[in-house]
């Protein structure tokens, strides 16, 4: 397991903007990953709420960074998470996001199996299945959700 | 979005099949996208243009090269919806918008029209790159859907009773109807249930609301590049848990 591990560097990007609150489960859910990413990125696109402070509190925990891209604009945010990223996997996911503990595991297991793959990417399933009416629209109408099948509960 | 927009049941794990079209090439969505270096560094970054759909330009850029793309559904995201009506709207609005950058970015000058031809990934193009003869002065995307033909059949209504035409107003009318019922079937036919029936009205409205907003900005924001852009709407089939 551990010689598989250290073939890739993971470096995860996660661009924010105002979002701390969510952000901080984002950060959580990469703490408890079963395979722990080599670097977290993550790049404030110029936030005015206490971003910063979340990011720092997982200083001990992560080996985190935090940017602080003035440019407005998600793409100009995630190219500097790039630019600062050391990893050959470059990972991205979004500040309203939590990671299930297997993510990084089963994203980087194709990219060891088969040097032709270039880009892996995984399912987005809801985050809860109760809430308000338009969320409960969003999950029946399968927003953002990706592949055929809900998720499969067996691991490779 | 665009290939996840059109996809009635979603991608299978394994490798994307590619395309010709740019349009409908495999895309992924940066809520869950890993990417290797070394293909990122052959085809250049995030293009800033896009303040949406920069992963849409990626992929497809990515998806033109012999590089693959492999579907992990293992690979689990959960994403926190928007929780109001007013949010959801300014979302698909912005989602609409960079697409017909992205489209003109990697197209020439030319007509292209998708329709569908199968269930899953089957969709196919049209594409005139000329007209009587002369170089096709425009970028012009139309997807032809079901919620667009229950549109151009309402326009018909409108335009039928304006011009008392009773003949294309009753072919309108009939049109409509059956667009009206296979538009909202799907919420039903998957998970039917007499119970949810109200809940799939409001749904039924809600994507209707919501493929307005989507359309609507992708027009807007084609107009801006001088595009005409004709967008894509959800296909995909729902379900009532």
């Amino acid at each position: 397991m551990n010689t598989v591990n250290n073939r890739l560097k993971i470096s995860v990007v996660v661009v924010t903007f105002n979002r701390a609150g969510m952000l901080e489960d984002t950060l959580i859910s990469l703490t408890r990953q079963t395979r722990p990413p080599d670097e977290v990125v993550v790049v404030d696109n110029n936030s005015t709420d206490h971003t910063r402070e979340i990011v720092m509190k997982f200083k001990e925990v992560l080996n985190i960074r935090y940017i602080l891209e003035r440019r407005k604009g998600a793409a100009i945010a995630r190219n500097t998470g790039i630019e600062n990223s050391l990893g050959d996997i470059i990972v991205f996911t979004d500040d309203d996001c939590v990671a299930d503990k297997e993510w990084l595991r089963c994203l980087e297991l194709p990219f060891l199996r088969d040097p032709t793959i270039g880009m892996v990417g995984g399912e987005i399933l809801p985050h809860k299945t109760k809430g308000t009416l338009v969320e409960e629209y969003c999950i029946a109408d399968a927003m953002m959700r990706v592949g055929v099948n809900p998720k499969e509960e067996s691991l490779p | 979005m665009i290939t996840n927009i059109l996809l009635t049941k979603g991608y299978e794990r394994g490798y994307l099949p590619k395309s010709d079209s740019a349009m409908i090439q495999p895309i992924f969505a940066t809520a869950n996208l890993a990417i290797r270096k070394e293909a990122l560094d052959e085809i250049s970054l995030f293009d800033i243009n896009c303040n949406t759909g920069e992963d849409v330009d990626l992929s497809i850029r990515l998806a033109k090269t012999n590089w693959e793309l492999y579907f992990e559904p293992r690979a689990v995201i959960r994403h926190k919806h928007r929780t109001t009506l007013f949010e959801l709207l300014k979302q698909w609005f912005g989602y609409g918008r960079y697409h017909p950058y992205i489209f003109k970015k990697h197209n020439p000058k030319c007509l292209e029209i998708y329709y569908p031809i199968a269930k899953g990934i089957g969709w196919s193009s049209i594409r005139f790159f000329t007209i009587f003869g002369l170089p096709f002065p425009l970028h012009i995307l139309v997807f032809v859907t079901p919620f667009h033909i229950l549109n151009i059949f309402f326009i018909l209504i409108i335009f039928s009773i304006i011009m008392k035409l009773y003949w294309l107003l009753m072919f309108s009318l009939i049109g409509w109807l059956i667009g009206l019922l296979y538009f909202n079937i799907r919420f039903f036919v998957s998970n039917f249930n007499p119970k949810k029936i109200w809940r799939g009205i409001i749904y039924s409205v809600l994507r209707y609301i919501l493929n307005w907003a989507y359309v609507i900005g992708a027009f807007l924001g084609g107009l801006k590049i001088g595009v005409i852009y004709i967008e894509a709407t959800r296909e995909r089939n729902p379900s009532i848990e």
